[in-house]
């Protein structure tokens, strides 16, 4: 039984506490999918290889064929493309692994009443969305990803000393968060409205900008792809860094930055589209 | 009732719904994208109940009566319009997150449990959602499996399994943590008579032995009769009764029913005041004696001195036509 | 022949009825043509040459946004049905009635064509002329190339469907194989980049494939690169390919169907 008068602190610690069990709570769901996946091993690996090749190897032999016409895009060389394009694919495939499946399976979740069942549970809803559907897929992307950076590293004699290591990571991890936020933010309009999954689908599509470096588009573009939706933060902003060239290369610092700011927004987001779920029930 | 062991108190609930008006026909779909029309439905209109711990309790009424929302919102996942519910101290749906450790549910309908596994990696995963220390987690798992008879199914996905297996399989995920209240809703539906015994029985068992507090909505009479001392019935969104269910044949079995056997086939008239006479046979007739107008020793009397009966027996007015005649009549003493 | 156009039509009317998922569709498909846009304007104002793998800019965009809309006409998932079918037992259904199987799957195919022709594609199509400017060419090369793109069209339709048997052997497989073909049609059928920029050793191998009949034919006769002899030619290769996969789709049913019957069903 609860008492009935808590201190704020013991309030945070709570919290505190029950935020700190969640990796190891989304591991054993990791553990349980692949368990679950290491029965059809022809499947995992299919899988894997299929995203592989289809994000991975077809798209760097399209980008080749161009460089075979042409030196450079806007300055921007085969290697420097390489490495743009493939930190795009690295943290899409880090996304397309942990989250999206989840994330994607609101609308539904939210029509089916599936929501009901988590939140019968005593852990935070949106974790257990986006752990249930762990998508072992993802990993190729992430191959694919890291075959690109290092093709066009070798290209480039980019060494990756601890600290290049260390700049990657929190690159990933903001990019991570901004992809996180901007589509669980679009997800969350399921909460109010129908066909939502469309929407998702442009808002991808748009993501698709920074696959190239994005001077070359429309200030317009580039305007709505830093401030708007800041994708161009996930590749486009980091890779300057490495190749040391590009618009406003400090702004790569803030890509964890805006990374954190936009996922509170996103998950306020959340937590008031569940509140309207628990109250017009499904 | 001392509020000291009341474990849910429910005061004035009210649900409403804005439910949308569909039009049929593509204009009119059109112009439903623009302006939507909405009707308010009350779900849900002031029911105050309490609990005691312990307590087995039935919840039955029509279908859309209430009862799902009832559980909902005690359950946390839905918001009342007004009114305010106290489980163990918890409002379920301002504390979700430290009130749900503590119940249990098992939706009828719907399966707890992931569909793509099977029900041992289910319950492996609950043990980590719920912090079950591994001792007790193995201890109930032993013990549901025996009493449920899953042992078989363990291995096997979920989705492959039957409804009444599948079933047994939520019940045990629902007490893997020892919760002290038990939310079912239409546990038993669509289960064939063996399958709805071995439920019945663990039930019986859990609310038993570990003192847990039930709350069961059903259709089935069989449940309320083998389970529920107490029931609640749901009608409209309104309270009908709370009692016993003896009490309540007692209240409102105004009927017993008298079934006879003649020796041989008769088509006599029945013309009795308070008696309802019908045919099962030539020669077997039901006869439904009004106990306010006619007694039925004077009705045994007036056939046995008249014909030749083989066979007459008696029956207790009949729990499912005595709560048919509640929803379609309301209370009436 | 009716009654297979009959499952076209209800496929086309159920949906019609979804008109924000119109114009997501649309939005989605002119984000995708900004961005090869933007690409080729970059890459050829950079490079401050007239033409490239002999495209000028102008033919380079139409080629690129043509290209797009093309692919909103070809989405297909007919092997997704087969092996639906296969795995409810619905097979059993479509064995039992007087139809001819590949045919049913021909006239499904052709009413999610025309229902993404009518409702993404021709509007999209619209809208490149208007937005982005491209070249349209005269009204008998256009017929031609939409000739051209149904041929293609039925291409993709018999290897799609050739896929789709193997669900009869095995279940799973099916999304393996559809990436591959996917993947193949990426890279090979000149959708993206024309197959005149490839190096010489993919170009070839390209060249004996079908999947260049479903993009890089029709979109090379659209923009005038073939015409005359070499076009027909192409819709001979075209032609030719539509029926050796017919034979090829025929064998691999029939063989499908015996081994279904032979595992009783």
């Amino acid at each position: 039984m609860k008492s009935d008068n808590m201190q704020f602190t013991t309030i945070f610690q709570n919290k505190l506490q029950r935020a700190l069990r969640y990796p190891s709570l989304y591991l054993h769901y990791v553990k349980l999918e692949i368990a679950g996946m290491m029965e059809y091993k022809l499947d995992f690996a299919v899988g894997i290889f299929a995203m592989f090749l289809a994000n991975g190897v077809i798209p760097l032999i399209l980008i080749w064929v161009i460089f075979t016409q042409v030196d450079s895009i806007n300055g921007w060389t085969f290697p420097q493309l390489l490495l743009l394009n493939g930190l795009s694919t690295l943290v899409f495939g880090v996304w397309h692994t942990f989250a999206s499946g989840g994330v994607r399976h609101i609308e539904r979740g939210i029509q089916m009443g599936e929501l009901d069942r988590v939140l019968i549970r005593p852990a935070n809803t949106l974790i257990q969305m986006i752990a249930e559907r762990f998508d072992e897929d993802g990993i190729g992307d992430v191959i694919g990803g890291f075959l690109k950076i290092g093709l066009a590293s070798s290209m480039l004699s980019l060494v990756w000393s601890p600290y290049n290591i260390l700049l990657i990571l929190i690159f990933v991890a903001g990019g991570f968060l901004i992809l996180f936020a901007i589509i669980l933010a679009a997800a969350c309009l399921a909460f109010w409205t129908t066909r939502v999954h469309s929407f998702l689908n442009i808002i991808t599509n748009f993501s698709r900008f920074t696959e190239y470096p994005i001077e070359i588009y429309h200030p317009a573009i580039i305007f709505l792809l830093t401030f708007i939706l800041p994708f161009a933060f996930v590749n486009y902003y980091p890779t300057q860094i490495f190749i040391g060239k590009g618009m406003h290369i400090e702004w790569a610092f803030y890509t964890p930055v805006v990374g954190i700011i936009l996922f509170i927004i996103a998950y306020a987001i959340w937590k008031v589209g569940l509140k309207s779920y628990t109250s017009t029930g499904s | 009732m001392d509020s000291m062991t009341n474990i849910i108190e429910v005061n004035n609930l009210c649900k409403q719904f804005k439910v949308q008006r569909r039009e049929a026909g593509l204009a009119k779909a059109l112009k439903t994208f623009f302006s939507q029309k909405y009707e308010v439905v009350d779900a849900v209109k002031d029911i105050s109940f309490n609990i005691e711990k312990g307590e087995f309790i039935g919840m039955i009424g029509p279908n859309g009566a209430g009862k799902s929302t009832t559980i909902k919102i005690m359950t946390g996942i839905l918001v009342p319009s007004s009114g305010n519910v106290k489980v163990m101290g918890y409002c379920p749906w301002d504390e979700r997150l430290d009130y749900v450790k503590n119940i249990g549910v098992v939706f009828g309908q719907r399966t707890q449990l992931w569909w793509d596994l099977p029900p041992v990696d289910s319950f492996e995963l609950l043990k980590h959602i719920y912090d079950i220390p591994e001792h007790r987690f193995k201890k109930n798992l032993e013990k549901f499996s025996e009493v449920l008879e899953i042992n078989k199914l363990m291995d096997i996905p979920v989705r492959k399994l039957s409804l009444g297996e599948r079933m047994r399989c939520d019940l045990a995920a629902s007490l893997l943590h020892d919760p002290k209240v038990l939310f079912l809703d239409e546990p038993t539906i669509g289960l064939d008579v063996v399958a709805k015994e071995k439920i019945r029985n663990f039930l019986k068992e859990t609310n038993k032995e570990k003192k847990t507090t039930i709350i069961l909505t059903t259709h089935d009479m069989g449940d309320i009769e083998e389970l529920c001392p107490r029931i609640i019935i749901i009608d409209k969104g309104q309270k009908l009764y709370d009692g016993s269910v003896a009490e309540i044949k007692k209240k409102f079995g105004k009927e017993r029913m008298l079934i006879v056997d003649f020796v041989e086939s008769i088509h006599p008239r029945f013309d009795w005041k308070g008696v309802r006479a019908t045919e099962i046979d030539a020669k077997k007739f039901k006869f439904l004696v009004d106990t306010r107008m006619a007694k039925i020793s004077d009705v045994t009397k007036r056939i046995l001195s008249k014909y030749q009966v083989h066979d007459i027996t008696v029956e207790e007015p009949d729990i499912e036509e005595i709560i048919r005649d509640i929803y379609r009549r309301g209370l009436r003493a | 022949m009716m009654k297979y156009l009959a499952y076209s039509k209800i496929l086309i009317i159920s949906e019609m009825a979804y008109k924000f998922e119109f114009v997501m569709n649309i939005l989605s498909t002119i984000v995708q043509m900004f961005v090869l846009f933007f690409l080729w304007s970059a890459i050829f104002s950079w490079n401050n040459t007239a033409t490239i793998g002999g495209f000028t800019l102008s033919e380079m965009i139409t080629y690129a946004v043509v290209g797009v809309v093309i692919a909103r006409i070809l989405n297909t998932f007919i092997e997704w049905y087969i092996e639906e079918d296969v795995k409810t037992g619905n097979i059993v259904m479509m064995l039992t009635k007087p139809l001819n199987y590949v045919w049913y799957n021909a006239a499904i195919s052709l009413g999610e064509y025309s229902d993404a022709f009518i409702r993404t594609a021709l509007p999209s199509f619209i809208i490149c002329i208007l937005i982005f400017h491209i070249f349209v060419p005269d009204p008998l090369t256009l017929i031609l190339a939409f000739i051209s793109v149904f041929l293609g069209a039925a291409v993709l339709f018999l290897i799609s469907f050739i896929l789709g048997t193997f669900a009869f052997w095995t279940t799973g497989s099916i999304w393996f194989l559809r990436s591959l073909k996917q993947t193949s049609i990426t890279l090979l059928s000149g959708s993206f980049i024309p197959l005149a920029f490839f190096p010489e050793l993919l170009r070839n191998i390209a060249d004996v494939l079908p999947f260049q009949t479903i993009y890089h034919v029709p979109l090379s006769i659209y923009l005038g690169k073939i015409s005359g002899f070499a076009m027909l030619q192409a819709f001979a290769i075209q032609i030719f390919w539509i029926v050796l996969l017919a034979v090829i789709a025929t064998l691999t049913w029939k063989a499908a169907r015996r081994r279904f019957v032979a595992l009783g069903g």
